[in-house]
């Protein structure tokens, strides 16, 4: 995907609106499942997703290609939900019928029944996490991408997402469990 | 739950299928930058971060072109002028190429007598310039020696005495104004360590300001230190005789010139030419220069 979208960038650059039409078919599904997963609700993500989408236009003319077009564009979707959500001032968490009603379908329905409660649970709690765990979650695990990419995105080192990903994993474990999770350690 | 069946859940999420119409929103607001509008893009973009450093090395590289091209133009005058003194001068020594290559060439036969005739008018116009500069080289070195020299009849026997006497006294008095700020710098110094004097002029260096006072103007051999980094010992001329002093001994002595024999003292006086016409005044005691008076002396010898 990566070289398609340096090239899609490129064309773009060049002023060919096919390019982008095509990098529009190749992102926004992926952006507004992870800003949809964040706000919450169907409204908020189609907004946001569009915002997401006219930033990446003001901001193609300034893109160095340093990072890939993944994580650029990732990035400028979590920066414009983190704007929002501080302008709005909206409460961490989604609610759990939420998760609820979006049960994961890649293990299939049979095992989906059985395993729905349990999928729930975890989703709900990724949400309890702090903000960067949390992000961490949505980005390496929900959205596929790289420890890398997931690094770029949060402007922050490899080893720090490898971190996070590690602590968040055993805190979910944790609260699955029903413990408290009282020695909680602090993120980077 | 295991942390790695925990990851594989993680990495089955919910995936929410975005509304109809978002799709043709979206691309609804595009908006392509125009062609040509990007100067710099990802290929192009070296030259936008490199220019800062390129400027000035291609400005330093047409410089250096521009030398190269003068040194060239100034090699080949150089040459000409040569050339045209050699032909101008039947008595300059030929050099060992034109006796080896003595056929003429060419364009020496085209040239003829005349041309011969003219660089031979030229050679003798230039001979008679370079003795009027001989001339007037002379006349400036004479000029010279004349100003230089002592011109007796300017002043009388008394009038140079007393012009030295009065020359020598400014010195003095110069002298006894250096030693009046070593005595304040010393003082300053003291405040700032516990009432103890400076162990060497160079550690007051910040009191004393400037090297320069501490030659005296009479010293006439010793150089001034252009600065406190390149001071030393030769760029002094006043003894400093109260390392680690204090003002609990205001009559020791701080200073001395050895040209006027002015002291300074440790309450930051000055007593002029003691050192020459009243030497007996000093006296020394526990390895320390001390200046009493006869009045002084007694003083202190009833006190004892």
């Amino acid at each position: 995907m990566e070289p398609d979208g340096k090239r899609l960038v490129d064309r773009i650059r060049n002023g060919d609106p096919q390019a982008a039409v095509a990098l529009v078919d190749l992102f926004y599904e992926r952006i507004y499942a992870f800003l949809r997963r964040l706000s919450g609700q169907d409204a908020d993500a189609a907004d946001l997703t569009q915002r997401t989408f006219t930033r990446v236009w003001q901001a193609l003319p300034s893109y160095a290609a340093r990072s890939s077009v993944v994580s650029w564009i990732h990035g400028i979707a979590r920066h414009v939900y983190l704007d929002w959500h501080r302008r709005e001032r909206r409460s961490e968490g989604r609610p759990d019928e939420w998760w609820v009603a979006h049960p994961a379908t890649a293990p299939g329905p049979d095992e989906l029944a059985a395993r729905s409660d349990l999928s729930s649970a975890l989703f709900a709690s990724v949400e309890t996490l702090e903000p960067d765990l949390r992000d961490t979650i949505h980005l390496h695990f929900f959205q596929g991408l790289t420890l890398e990419e997931t690094a770029e995105t949060m402007g922050v080192a490899v080893s720090t997402v490898k971190y996070r990903q590690r602590q968040a994993v055993e805190l979910l474990q944790q609260k699955l469990a029903g413990e408290p999770a009282g020695a909680r350690p602090k993120t980077l | 739950m295991n942390p790695s069946e925990i990851e594989n859940r993680l990495r089955a999420p919910p995936q929410p299928r975005p509304p109809t119409g978002l799709r043709e929103r979206l691309i609804a607001q595009i908006r392509t930058p125009a062609r040509g509008s990007i100067r710099g893009n990802a290929n192009g973009g070296g030259w936008r971060r490199w220019w800062p450093a390129l400027a000035p090395a291609a400005v330093s590289a047409a410089c250096a072109i521009v030398l190269t091209l003068h040194h060239l133009e100034m090699n080949d005058l150089k040459d000409t002028i040569q050339a045209l003194t050699n032909a101008g001068n039947p008595a300059a020594p030929v050099p060992a190429v034109a006796v080896v290559d003595s056929t003429p060439t060419p364009g020496t036969q085209d040239a003829g007598p005349d041309e011969l005739a003219r660089l031979r008018e030229t050679a003798s116009q230039l001979r008679a310039e370079i003795a009027s500069l001989e001339q007037i080289q002379e006349e400036n070195n004479g000029l010279r020696a004349q100003l230089t020299a002592p011109q007796p009849g300017t002043f009388t026997a008394d009038e140079q005495a007393a012009m030295d006497k009065a020359r020598e006294r400014a010195q003095s008095i110069h002298c006894v104004n250096n030693l009046k700020q070593i005595g304040l710098a010393v003082r300053v110094w003291g405040l700032d360590n516990g009432d103890v004097y400076s162990p060497d002029f160079l550690s007051m260096s910040n009191e004393l300001s400037t090297p320069k006072i501490l030659v005296c103007p009479g010293d006439t051999n010793r150089p001034v230190a252009a600065d406190w980094a390149s001071f030393t010992g030769a760029n002094c001329s006043y003894e400093y005789l109260a390392p680690n002093g204090s003002p609990a001994e205001p009559t020791r002595v701080l200073a001395r010139c050895p040209i006027h024999g002015n002291i300074g003292l440790c309450d930051g006086s000055v007593q002029q030419r003691v050192a020459k016409d009243h030497p007996e005044w000093l006296v020394q005691r526990d390895n320390k220069l001390y200046f009493e008076t006869p009045d002084a002396a007694r003083a202190v010898r009833q006190a004892k």
